[in-house]
Order: C-alpha cells, then sequence, then structure tokens
C-alpha cells in the first residue's frame, strides 16, 4: 500500500523552494532522526562554474545526514541505491527532463527527436516513484516554474514546456502535499 | 461570466471541461483562439486561447484592443453564461522579442480589464482551481 507523503514543490529561480525543500524532508523523518536523507542530484558538471556550483552544494550539506547521489538520467537505476529507511529530496525535475531530452546528443540525435522516447522516461520515472512509495520512501520533489510566460516559438522549447507541464499535473495529482513558492512565501495548494 | 487563468499547459481547458460535464451543462459552444460573428446557439459559450488571437493583431494599439476584446466578450456575456479561460504570461523573463514583448503587454491590459469586470475568478495550477474572486 502506498502511504508516504510524496511532497511537490515549485518555484521560480531563488524563490527559496531548495532550503525549504530541505526543512520539509528533515521535518517528515523527524520522529526517525537515524533515516539517511539522500540528495538526488540531476546537474552535470560540463563546465568549471557549474563543478564549483555542485562542490558549494555538496560542502554544504556536508557533516550532516546528507548522502549525495548522482542521477541526472536513467531514474529507475535509483532504485538499487536506495536503502530501506531513506529518505530522498530530488532537486529538479527541469534539470532532470533536461538530461533526458538532450539524452543521445552525442550520437546525433537527441531523446526528444526520437518517437516515443520522453514517453518511455516519463513512464520509468514514475515507475520508479511508484516503487519507493511502495517502499515506504518519504519523497519530496523540487521543480520550477517556467509556464507562466509567453510560450517559446523554437519547436524544441515549447515541446520541453508540453512535458513539463504534463509532468507536473501528474505530480501534482500524485502529491499528498503540493506546494508553490513566491519569493519565501509557500502557498499549498493540496 | 467566469474567468479561468493559469500558465501553459496546466490543464485549464479538462478542468473547465470536467467542471462543465459535472454541473450536466452538454450545450456548449467551444471557441478556441476566435470571437464569433454571430451569438453561437449553445447556452454556455467557452471562449479561451485568446493570447492566439492577440497575436494575429499586434499591429492594433494595446488598449484599443484590449477594449475591443473586452466589449465583444461583454456582449456575448448578457446573452449566454459565458467562460473566458486565458492564459497566464506575466510572471516570467521579459521577452527579447519585441512582439512577444507586445504580446504580453496586450493580454496584461486585457486581463485587467477582464478581472475587473468578471463576477467570479479561478486561477487554476496544474489541475487544482483556487477562487480569486
Amino acid at each position: 500500500m502506498v502511504s508516504n507523503e510524496l511532497v511537490f514543490i515549485t518555484g521560480g529561480v531563488r524563490s527559496g523552494k531548495s532550503a525549504y525543500a530541505e526543512k520539509c524532508l528533515i521535518n517528515l523523518v523527524a520522529t526517525s532522526p537515524k533515516k539517511r536523507l539522500v540528495y538526488v542530484a540531476t546537474g552535470v558538471p560540463f563546465d568549471e562554474e557549474m563543478k564549483q556550483r555542485i562542490i558549494r552544494h555538496q560542502n554544504d550539506r556536508a557533516g550532516q545526514r546528507w548522502t549525495t547521489i548522482e542521477q541526472p538520467t536513467d531514474f529507475s537505476k535509483l532504485l538499487s541505491k536506495i536503502k530501506e529507511g531513506d529518505a530522498i529530496l530530488w532537486d529538479c525535475v527541469t534539470t532532470w527532463l533536461t538530461n533526458e531530452f538532450y539524452d543521445g546528443y552525442e550520437t546525433g540525435v537527441s531523446c526528444f527527436q526520437k518517437e516515443g522516447c520522453i514517453e518511455r522516461k516519463f513512464i520509468e520515472m514514475q515507475n520508479t516513484i511508484y516503487a519507493l512509495r511502495e517502499r515506504n520512501i518519504p519523497i519530496v520533489v523540487v521543480s520550477n516554474e517556467v509556464l507562466d510566460e509567453p510560450l517559446s516559438t523554437s519547436y524544441e522549447v515549447k515541446l520541453y514546456q508540453k512535458w513539463l507541464g504534463r509532468i507536473h499535473q501528474w505530480f501534482v495529482a500524485e502529491a499528498t502535499t503540493a506546494i508553490e513558492m513566491e519569493y519565501g512565501q509557500m502557498h499549498q495548494w493540496k | 461570466m467566469h474567468v479561468f487563468i493559469g500558465g501553459a499547459y496546466n490543464g485549464k481547458r479538462d478542468y473547465v471541461r470536467n467542471w462543465l460535464e459535472e454541473q450536466g451543462k452538454k450545450d456548449v459552444a467551444w471557441l478556441e483562439s476566435e470571437l464569433p460573428m454571430a451569438v453561437p446557439e449553445a447556452s454556455t459559450i467557452v471562449v479561451s486561447g485568446l493570447e492566439n488571437f492577440v497575436a494575429k493583431n499586434l499591429n492594433i494599439d494595446e488598449d484599443t484592443l484590449a477594449s475591443q476584446l473586452l466589449q465583444q466578450l461583454q456582449a456575448l456575456g448578457t446573452e449566454k453564461e459565458l467562460i473566458v479561460i486565458v492564459t497566464e504570461m506575466g510572471r516570467g523573463i521579459v521577452p527579447i522579442d519585441a512582439n512577444t514583448r507586445k504580446l504580453r503587454d496586450i493580454c496584461g491590459r486585457f486581463y485587467q480589464k477582464l478581472f475587473k469586470i468578471s463576477p467570479q475568478i479561478t486561477r487554476i495550477w496544474y489541475g487544482i482551481a483556487e477562487t480569486i474572486k
């Protein structure tokens, strides 16, 4: 039976959503202080600034109960890395979707250009979330609000926006709690 | 008149469709990206995607276009139950393209006028509704 919390948090850039999400996960496991807090990172260190950014984030969490798992793509691989009693913070959906969109780029064809490819990635991600929840792993998911502006005129970006909207709608429907952050102000929709 | 607002791909049309079904309303005319030349037969009218209509008329002055749209909707609303679905687009980075900026400005002006006259406004966030007015 699915009984565990799935918290979905979105917000604009620098809206305070990551800090809120970290606090949220810590509160979720407050009754079991020995739980390992797993930060599922999606960032790919493609340049020096990004490398430094990731190191800084890791240092911020160092010495605490946090463990980082790098999972830019292939979400189902997470299942073998998560131990019983873990709690997950996944930050963030937008970067993951970007990684999956351009998966295969080096071969000349990106995933978004292949029939049914993103659909498969989405289903893989959904099934992973279902499986984790069946194992009673609390999950906090962070994403970005990028749909409150005119749609892009580029086919690629528009397709990305369409998928992101669909994924967000799924998360909001599945979530036990759904929150929108607006510059530190939290709005609980569910 | 009842206005529904939300970002792109937030499930606004699906929400309104289910909402009308729940109320047993079947006599509905859906107008996508246009305003009717004549008043449709149906008892309920849903107008959506007006930002596409605005995008095609960017040569018209901001206030004039916003007022024209408002007048036509008001006229429809006096005869029928009118539902207007509009897309939020003023909460991102200022677009680099001048026409996109103009689109955002006209829609913003139009939405302000629409919110003023509509007795009911609902925001849709990924399928969840919240009453604004």
